[in-house]
This record gives C-alpha cells, structure tokens and sequence, in this order.
C-alpha cells in the first residue's frame, strides 16, 4: 500500500510516494526500483490513499 | 568470447566503499532543522557520494530527536518521515514527523536518541541499489 505525502508550501505536485509497510520515501525516478515497484503496482488497478492533512 | 569468469579483482577497501554508497547509505546527525508545524521538522542530509539515482528514502529507527542545544529538546519514538525531496544530486530534504509540542520556526538538529552512542548512531537511509 502507497500513500501521497504532505505537500509542502512551495510543491504543487508530489516529488515522492510513501510506502506504508515501512514509511519510506520513493521519489519517481524511473531508475529507482522501488518506484518501479510502484509503478507495477499501479498497472494492477490500485490507488494510492490520499496524504494526512497538514497539522498547524 | 571468453568461457569462463574473469579472476577476481581485489581493490583498496577504500576504493570498495567508495563504489558502495554509490549506491546505499547511512547517515545521523543532520546540520539543521525547523520545524514547519507542531509536529514536524525539515532537514537535509548531504550524501557523502553522489547517488546512482535519485534515492528512496527510509527511517533506521523511530526513536531520534530535534534538539536546541541548551533550551529544548524534542524527542519521538514514534518518528516518521512525511516527505522528501532531492535538492540536487548530492543533497535531500527531508520532513520528519511524530513530533509534539513544537511550533513553526522552531530550530536545532537532529541526532539519533542519546544514551547508547550520543546520539552518532545513523537514523536515515538512502537507497539507490540496482
């Protein structure tokens, strides 16, 4: 299972997908295995879950 | 074409662990952090060798803290990391998580619990393996 992060300020747009096995960061680079993963992932008709909203 | 392995290379150690973190690597303490909310801190953590790829990043332990050094200091055991970024190809951002009783501006470093190792132990790996 995946989950998009928090944007920050300045992001309009992700620059990583966090797995929720283990909490890591997988930026999407194609060279990056585990985003390949990810892709993978994807193709089997999966969504990732929307990021927690940002506390103040 | 040969039939058979080329021998075996033997390299300097160093020259070993050089090629290595191309690949993967450990870090601690950080230089800086600020938090940006009540429970949250970003920071950056320069490779020390440029990565064959843009990284994923992932947390060695929960437990670490964001300390200003002779006013406060913010201790998790429950640590996460929320997002990151390469800056460029030999530096992260880094936002990490879990953290209570902060408040946006907050500034200090980061470092792994203290007690076994002084807080030196590396908290944060960057992987970029084949």
């Amino acid at each position: 299972m995946y989950k998009f992060p928090q944007l920050m300020p300045n992001q309009t747009e992700p620059s990583c997908i966090l797995r929720t096995t283990d909490g890591a960061c997988i930026p999407f680079d194609l060279a990056n295995r585990d985003y390949q993963e990810y892709l993978k992932w994807l193709e089997e008709g999966n969504t990732p879950l929307p990021a927690d909203e940002i506390s103040e | 074409m040969q039939d058979r392995s080329t021998d075996f290379e033997f390299l300097p150690i160093d020259v070993s662990f050089d090629r290595c973190l191309r690949y993967y690597e450990q870090l601690g303490v950080a230089s800086f952090a600020k938090a940006n909310n009540t429970t949250s801190f970003w920071t950056s953590f320069n490779f020390r060798k440029r990565k064959r790829g843009n990284p994923t990043v992932s947390l060695l332990t929960t437990s670490f803290s964001v300390s200003e050094w002779g006013v406060n200091n913010f201790a998790t055991t429950s640590g996460t990391i929320v997002n990151s970024y390469l800056t460029n190809n030999d530096a992260v951002y880094v936002q990490l998580g879990g953290f209570t009783g902060t408040s946006a501006g907050t500034t200090g470093t980061v470092t792994s619990t203290f007690g076994v190792s002084n807080g030196l132990d590396p908290i944060i790996a960057f992987n970029s393996e084949l």
